[in-house]
């Protein structure tokens, strides 16, 4: 049984890619593209310095390179200790059961948190995708603006705090901040589907986009799928725009 | 007298980021002194500290072009009617994969340009040997690609301006993103185009995707009959509704 999938399933090279553009940088450019995990959600306050940064920052590339050079000097950077901090995941709790022998189940949606490959290849075999070089997917989710998870945590009775937590849905945003995002990879474990925990996720990440005032939320939907996110407000093809994909010739 | 150009710019601007490339001019309408088409140099660059974004916002109003997906549009002439928001444009491309910007002194406005054929090759000699470069050229010609630099990219805001277009400078730019993609080892590419950018696409490689997906974009806009509690943000012409939030269910 197929998750709900949207596109973005290509195999490939196993190549541990070296970036130099909003990442952890592994190159000697570290100096000009400070890493930057852009899970969107929590940091409100943090993501402005890191915008105005940046925005400061190729103030100070340009005024380097203008003939009309009338921009003022940068003054200092921001601190960049800030920037190191790990992001506070933003959770919550969507729904929360309790079954006949006591234990207590909750699904938790949580955004900006990190995500086990492993786990995450696991769920994707549940759905029935085809299998993706783990490097390739770690890079993607680190370098994607939004990550959004959904996972169960059973808590036994009397068990004192230990719990079972278990990746049960995830869907990724990619986006340039301003404008533009599109949603890759939106997939429910197959025996939670059907509670509508896949239009949960998708709607807390096109509310996050657009609170960020990004406008343009695009998507492409497998056939089956259309349908799940015409419900959501998603129309296809409209006014005629479609998307293309590169057909590399061999 | 061409290649010299070409060397001397190498020798001085050693950077990978940049070329010095030539493109074949239109040579359409009336000629006098009937010379074949002119080569015109152009620069092409990935560096993104060689876009002035005041001027690239200039560049979007000659092309008509818009961030936004659905701008707001005069109704008559069916130009892109709002402002460019420089702020967010720096913002976009900070946050791009790749940027690529095409620099030229050759560009004129659409009226001059059957006035430059009449123009003998020499008035134009001191002009194609000085190298064109970002500090003494237009920017004529942009685009970008956002990726994941896993697995995904999309490409966005592709332009030239009118008066150097069908020349080849589109299909340069699509190219140096796609080398740009391919040497991370990305392959699965996506560009949203409208109606009239699907032939350039066509053109440069593109086409339907292998595994039949719809391309879909969210539009849902606020209903008027629900009162005044919802949310909505505006994008370009439409006022998108914000799905509400949801408080957990307790079962």
């Amino acid at each position: 049984m197929l998750g709900i999938s949207t596109r973005g399933l290509k195999g490939g090279e196993c190549l541990c890619p070296i970036v130099s553009f909003g990442c952890q940088c592994q190159s000697s450019n570290q100096l000009l593209f400070s890493s930057n995990p852009n899970y969107g959600l929590s940091k409100t306050s943090r993501k402005l310095k890191v915008s105005r940064f940046k925005a400061r920052f190729w103030e100070s590339i340009r005024s380097g390179f203008l003939k009309n050079n009338s921009t003022q000097v940068m003054e200092a950077p921001p601190d960049l200790e800030e920037e190191e901090e790990e992001p506070m995941p933003e959770e919550f709790v969507l729904i929360e059961k309790t079954q006949p022998d006591g234990v207590i189940e909750q699904i938790i949606f949580s955004s900006g948190g990190d995500v086990n490959v492993y786990e995450l290849q696991t769920l994707c075999d549940k759905v029935g995708w085809p299998r993706r070089p783990l490097s390739k997917l770690a890079a993607a989710l680190k370098n994607s603006y939004l990550v959004a998870t959904l996972h169960s945590i059973r808590k036994s009775p009397g068990s004192e705090g230990n719990e079972q937590r278990t990746l049960i849905g995830m869907a990724r945003a990619t986006s340039d901040h301003a404008f533009n995002a599109t949603i890759w990879d939106v997939l429910v474990d197959p025996s939670y589907q059907g509670q509508g925990l896949g239009k949960a996720l998708v709607e807390k990440v096109v509310r996050a986009l657009l609170q960020k005032d990004i406008g343009n939320i695009s998507l492409f939907a497998d056939s089956q799928v259309v349908d799940f996110y015409r419900n959501l407000g998603f129309e296809p093809d409209p006014e005629g725009i479609k998307g293309m994909f590169w057909h590399p010739k061999y | 007298m061409g290649f010299l150009a070409a060397t001397a710019a190498a020798s001085v601007y050693p950077s990978a980021y940049m070329e010095l490339r030539w493109v074949r001019g239109r040579g359409k309408g009336k000629c006098e002194l009937n010379f074949k088409p002119s080569m015109i140099p152009i620069y092409i660059s990935t560096n993104p500290s060689d876009i002035n974004p005041q001027e690239l916002s200039q560049l979007f109003i000659s092309c008509n072009h818009s961030c936004n997906r659905f701008p707001i549009l005069d109704s008559r002439d069916r130009t892109v009617e709002e402002a460019v928001d420089i702020d967010k444009l720096c913002l976009a491309l900070s946050h791009s994969f790749v940027v690529v910007s095409v620099f030229s002194n050759l560009a004129l406005s659409d009226d001059e340009s059957s006035k430059r054929l009449m123009v003998p090759l020499l008035g134009n000699l001191a002009q194609r040997v000085v190298p064109v470069t970002p500090s003494n050229g237009q920017l004529v010609g942009f685009g970008r690609a956002v990726s994941d630099v896993g697995l995904t990219a999309s490409i966005h805001d592709i332009m030239v301006i009118p008066s150097l277009r069908q020349m080849g400078i589109g299909r340069m730019i699509v190219q140096r993103i796609l080398r740009m993609l391919t040497s991370r080892e990305i392959y699965d590419i996506a560009a949203l185009c409208s109606e009239e950018e699907r032939l350039f696409f066509e053109a440069c490689g593109f086409g339907n995707d292998i595994l039949g997906s719809t391309t879909m974009m969210y539009a849902k806009t606020a209903s008027t009959g629900f009162g005044g509690s919802q949310m909505v943000k505006r994008a370009g012409r439409k006022l998108l509704l914000v799905p509400p939030l949801r408080g957990p269910l307790h079962l």
